[in-house]
């Protein structure tokens, strides 16, 4: 205990030293019993309100300050105002975005402007998920509408799939009657006058044979829906079927390479190997490669062959042209055209025929899928 | 209860502010509210004491709670709704500023507080609470919205040096 400081500078020190570190030096006391019982419930106030706004800066919104006046009452109220925050979030996160703080100043202004914007974004995901609903219900519809099309033109293909195999069936049989009866009629001793006659009907029989044989391959064009193939084992596969003798073909299309094209475009490929082998002449080798064209790809086919002759470069695609059935090119004209591919020839006569597919970007893809 | 009693509480008993107040309209300070409570207060104590004193206050509060519910509140959806329409309903009528601290619908607890009570901010350091008609003002409140009785208690009062008058609420078994 200090004799030179007087009782009122010993207790402005312990309650500077209070404020300050939180602890006071019990020797330094004053000397009067009612100052420092006095001076003993102040310490005890100043520490119990430390103690709660240590607590309440911590986040403990729980505890109790047994102290009364304005400072402990500034500091409880604090306190219920964040009690109240907590409250009014815990029901923002539970959706309720009426919430609103009133009174508390710019802390009002950025709480409400939040809760507001995340209103505002919770109605718009609503209006949106609406329309979502709404398209998602249009487009079932359409769906659902398109199945029963599809499956009515099924329907209707398949129906009429078998009247003309019925009719071609019916026809043949009629055409086989026809050059049946010719054949015995020509066998048989008669004007030769009439050779000329036997003649044309012969032909007029071949020609109707023909026609229905490209019925039959033309109808099965286009009613299965476009896939994506590999070219390069199109070539293979056509290789082993085509009457190649020997000629030799190189494949030089790049593995992953894929064509969306109808599901008999293996014919195309064949086709030209046939027609190749067939109107070729001297050739020798047949390569299939590919090469770029702006946007668009090129599926070549290219021979050491006769070519084709200049005037008929068009009329070759066009149905019963040629020596054999004329049918080949016709049909891989159409088979092609399913998915926009187009097909011209493009060699020079004399040096061997140039065969271009142009798959057009968009059916044209490279890479593993 | 005689329902000819004399001074039966209604609604109409309000009146009509706009014929009756057309020059100093429908607002009074509020030192002269308090005036009149507190020296009511008195007056009734002096005749049958402080514990009923108390009762009558409370139950002053719960019939007016309930009426306020009836014509003010109306229909609140849910809690949140019911919690919105009172605090806009106490801070546009300058009662409070009314918020919930803790709130548990299926115990039946909550504790709120109104700050700037009408009955007690700024009164001196009593050492005892005084917003009793508050209590009693907000169990009709919450027995009106949820059908169920309530225990109210003022624990913090302008009165017992705090700032912020906060009551607990308890569901009554």
């Amino acid at each position: 205990m200090s004799d030179d400081k007087s009782d009122a500078e010993l207790v402005l020190d312990v309650i500077g030293r209070m404020l300050e570190t939180g602890t006071f030096d019990a020797s330094q006391l004053p000397r009067d019993p009612a100052a420092r019982y006095r001076l003993d419930e102040i310490v005890v106030a100043i520490g119990k309100v430390q103690n709660f706004t240590l607590l309440l800066s911590n986040g403990d919104l729980d505890s109790r300050l047994e102290v009364q006046g304005i400072s402990a009452g500034g500091l409880k109220s604090l306190q219920s105002n964040l009690r109240h925050l907590t409250w009014q979030t815990q029901q923002i996160a539970a959706g309720d975005f009426s919430q609103r703080v009133d009174f508390m100043g710019e802390f009002s202004e950025a709480f409400n402007h939040m809760v507001g914007a995340l209103d505002a974004a919770r109605t718009d995901m609503e209006q949106r998920e609406l329309e979502l609903l709404a398209l998602n219900a249009q487009l079932l519809n359409e769906v659902t509408v398109r199945r029963k099309v599809e499956e009515a033109l099924l329907q209707a293909s398949r129906k009429l799939t078998l009247l003309s195999s019925i009719t071609r069936h019916d026809i043949n049989n009629q055409l086989t009657i026809i050059m049946g009866y010719m054949d015995m009629l020509e066998s048989k001793e008669h004007d030769p006058n009439l050779n000329a006659y036997f003649q044309t009907v012969s032909t007029a029989a071949d020609r109707i044979a023909n026609m229905i044989q490209f019925t039959k391959q033309y109808e099965s064009i286009g009613v299965n829906a476009p896939v994506w193939q590999d070219c390069r084992t199109l070539v293979d596969t056509a290789v082993k079927q085509a009457p190649l003798g020997p000629v030799v073909v190189k494949n030089d299309l790049p593995a992953g390479a894929e064509a969306f094209a109808d599901p008999l475009v293996v014919k195309v490929f064949y086709n030209l190997m046939d027609n190749a082998v067939r109107y070729g002449g001297k050739i020798t080798t047949i390569r299939f490669s590919v090469e770029e064209a702006g946007d668009d790809h090129l599926i070549v086919c290219e021979d050491d062959g006769d070519g084709v002759v200049a005037g008929e470069k068009e009329k070759i695609f066009e149905r019963g042209f040629g020596k054999n059935t004329g049918l080949g090119l016709a049909l891989s004209r159409e088979i092609l055209s399913i998915t926009g591919i187009t097909i011209r020839e493009t060699g020079e006569p004399g040096k061997g025929a140039r065969f271009e597919m142009t798959v057009p970007k968009g059916a044209w893809r490279f890479g593993i899928h | 209860m005689d329902n000819n009693r004399k001074y039966l509480f209604s609604w109409d008993l309000l009146g009509d502010l706009t014929a009756g107040r057309p020059n100093l309209g429908p607002l009074v300070r509020l030192e002269v509210y308090r005036l009149m409570q507190y020296t009511l207060r008195d007056a009734i104590e002096h005749e049958i004491g402080t514990e009923a004193t108390d009762r009558i206050f409370y139950n002053a509060g719960k019939l007016a709670g309930q009426e306020f519910y009836l014509h003010v509140i109306k229909d609140a959806p849910d809690l949140p709704a019911f919690v919105n329409a009172v605090q806009e309903a106490l801070k546009n009528l300058k009662i409070g500023i009314f918020r919930v601290e803790k709130a548990d619908p299926v115990k039946g607890t909550f504790v709120v507080t109104v700050s700037e009570d009408v009955d007690c901010s700024g009164l001196p350091n009593l050492s005892f609470s005084v917003c009793t008609y508050d209590e009693g003002f907000i169990a009709g409140l919450m027995e009106c919205f949820t059908g169920k009785k309530y225990r109210v208690k003022e624990i913090d009062c302008w009165c017992t040096g705090d700032r912020t008058c906060r009551f607990t609420i308890d569901v009554m078994e």
